[in-house]
């Protein structure tokens, strides 16, 4: 499968996503800059975390009006693959592939540390190979993770089932306590409607290889592989 | 041409975390009667443009594409035309301001308090006014393209385009008493940072410059250390030094007689291409006329320093520019920056 993963002036994650992709997964991927216009020999297109344009103004705020998003946008819309992952979740929300938007964290702090979260949803290309309720111990680094949506975005999003992952404890429960960073209803990752695109918080990619403690995130990426699209 | 003035919040249902932590530190510094804070973004934008109504609806735009998330934020915007002129806002005064040149102490000082100053304690005001005023030094003298200035009550009263015609003490200490108030000699020869310099012994050592000094051949060059003083005006090089490395010309030349320290020397007059290194391996290189001494050796100049080489006197650094630190106490001299020419 081929991927892609999207550099932006700023982005720091995207050497992690490109050595999970390459070197664990072993599968075909490109860097692709910002600038790019053309996704079209992509299977999946991999938004990655880091500061894009310093996050001035909005996080993601600028970056979402990057030529390449156009072809993401394209990309997505032909059913074709999207993970945003941390700075790319919030990329995805401005340029509104995602419903909702980022808040400050309710702590005020940037939150780097393991989490849990569990698995709503495996009827989706990056769950598929999970179980329904499975817990991963993976890294957040976040300071604006706090995920908003009014009242009918929220409620559109649970009736379509688009909440994929939440903040829970390690016993599986999701509690206040659990949250790092106030989102509403411990929201770690969602997806769109038509389930090809997902945003998450978490960084999947720092927890493939059992020699970074935690190998959790690995299941997500072999998700992606695990069907034609 | 108009201003146009944005505000972005958050909208109100939204909890402002940011805003209840300022309200919680202003409660901290004693404003208990601060009931709420909400944080927001302040953008101005210049935005060309006939019609003011046209530029509003634009600038809508931009907030609602860009500047403002409709989900989460509100804005309001104003435009204002006429040519706006940029408001120029003062930069919040420094806690510390620098001190201005007529206020240093130096200046206000009566001659009879500065004779009853200690030769150290004049030379610490001396280096104290180049360290807080060194630039505003540098910029008098590079106006006037002069060699030395002479200040008085911040003002300068006399400059000089050699260091042939810098006054010398006793000039300076009757200018003072005529004034009535202290003139202050700078010189644009090099900066020197000198401490008070005592023999520490017999065959005690004076701090030394490397010199690398060549004739005709620049690439014969040899190296040497040579006892820098900055009160002696002349570089003064060994004969029989210059001699043995063929750097003394064959023709016969004239020599000439002069007195120091009470003893009488022979010595002539020639120029030599010689360099200096900093730290920082740059290099600048000058002809200089250097005495050339017959019978070192025995002679004056090594009379104060029996190990002396050689002698680097001010006329060196006047041709070659370099920041020099001299340290009297450790013997370390360091050539810290050499100027190109």
């Amino acid at each position: 499968m081929n991927f892609a993963v999207l550099v932006f002036p700023g982005s720091n994650c995207d050497m992690d996503c490109y050595h999970a992709i390459k070197h664990v997964l072993g599968q075909p991927v490109d860097f692709v800059w910002h600038q790019e216009t053309d996704l079209s020999k992509y299977d999946c297109v991999v938004i990655p975390g880091g500061f894009s344009y310093g996050d001035y103004l909005r996080t993601g705020a600028v970056a979402r009006f990057s030529p390449v998003m156009q072809a993401v946008q394209e990309h997505a819309a032909k059913g074709q693959l999207v993970i945003g992952i941390c700075n790319g979740f919030q990329i995805l929300l401005e340029a509104g592939l995602l419903p909702g938007a980022m808040l400050r964290n309710n702590s005020q702090r940037f939150v780097c540390k393991f989490v849990h979260i569990t698995t709503e949803e495996t009827d989706t290309p990056f769950t598929r190979k999970l179980d329904k309720g499975q817990l991963l111990r993976i890294p957040v680094a976040h300071g604006e993770g706090n995920y908003y949506a009014d009242e009918n975005a929220l409620r559109e999003l649970e009736a379509n089932r688009q909440v994929i992952f939440r903040y829970s404890n390690p016993g599986g429960e999701v509690t206040p306590e659990a949250n790092p960073n106030g989102s509403m209803q411990n929201i770690a990752g969602i997806c769109n409607r038509g389930r090809n695109v997902l945003g998450m918080m978490p960084h999947p990619e720092r927890c493939s290889e059992r020699l970074l403690t935690s190998e959790d995130g690995r299941g997500i990426f072999e998700s992606l592989l695990a069907g034609t699209v | 041409m108009a201003k146009v003035e944005i505000t972005i919040q958050l909208k109100p249902t939204l909890m402002d975390a940011q805003g209840a932590t300022i309200n919680k530190a202003l409660h901290n510094l004693g404003y208990d009667n601060v009931k709420g804070a909400r944080i927001g973004k302040f953008i101005e934008l210049e935005v060309e443009g006939e019609d003011v109504a046209q530029i509003e609806a634009q600038v809508r735009e931009m907030c609602e594409k860009l500047l403002a998330n409709p989900i989460i934020e509100d804005y309001q915007m104003k435009a204002i035309t006429g040519n706006p002129q940029p408001e120029v806002r003062e930069p919040r005064a420094a806690y510390a301001a620098t001190p201005r040149v007529e206020d240093w102490q130096g200046f206000h000082l009566s001659v009879d308090d500065y004779e009853k100053l200690s030769v150290e304690e004049r030379g610490q005001l001396h280096g104290e006014f180049q360290r807080l005023h060194g630039d505003w030094i540098q910029q008098q003298m590079q106006e006037r393209g002069a060699k030395w200035i002479l200040v008085a009550e911040g003002e300068v009263v006399d400059c000089g385009f050699s260091w042939k015609d810098c006054p010398n003490s006793l000039e300076l200490e009757e200018r003072d008493i005529r004034a009535g108030k202290l003139h202050w000699l700078f010189e644009k020869l090099f900066l020197i940072e000198e401490s008070p310099w005592t023999r520490l012994g017999e065959r005690d050592a004076y701090p030394s410059l490397r010199l690398a000094v060549s004739g005709d051949k620049e690439s014969e060059s040899f190296v040497f250390e040579a006892d820098f003083d900055s009160g002696s005006s002349l570089t003064a090089l060994n004969a029989e030094d210059l001699s043995i490395r063929n750097l003394l010309p064959k023709r016969p030349f004239r020599t000439l007689s002069s007195w120091h320290l009470g003893q009488s020397f022979e010595y002539t007059i020639l120029p030599f291409h010689v360099e200096l290194t900093d730290v920082s391996t740059t290099s600048s290189s000058s002809i200089i006329d250097c005495m050339v001494i017959f019978r070192w050796e025995g002679g004056p100049f090594t009379r104060i320093n029996p190990c002396r080489k050689a002698l680097a006197g001010r006329n060196l650094l006047l041709d070659i520019p370099a920041s020099i630190e001299l340290d009297g106490t450790t013997r370390q001299t360091r050539i810290t920056e050499v100027k190109p020419r």
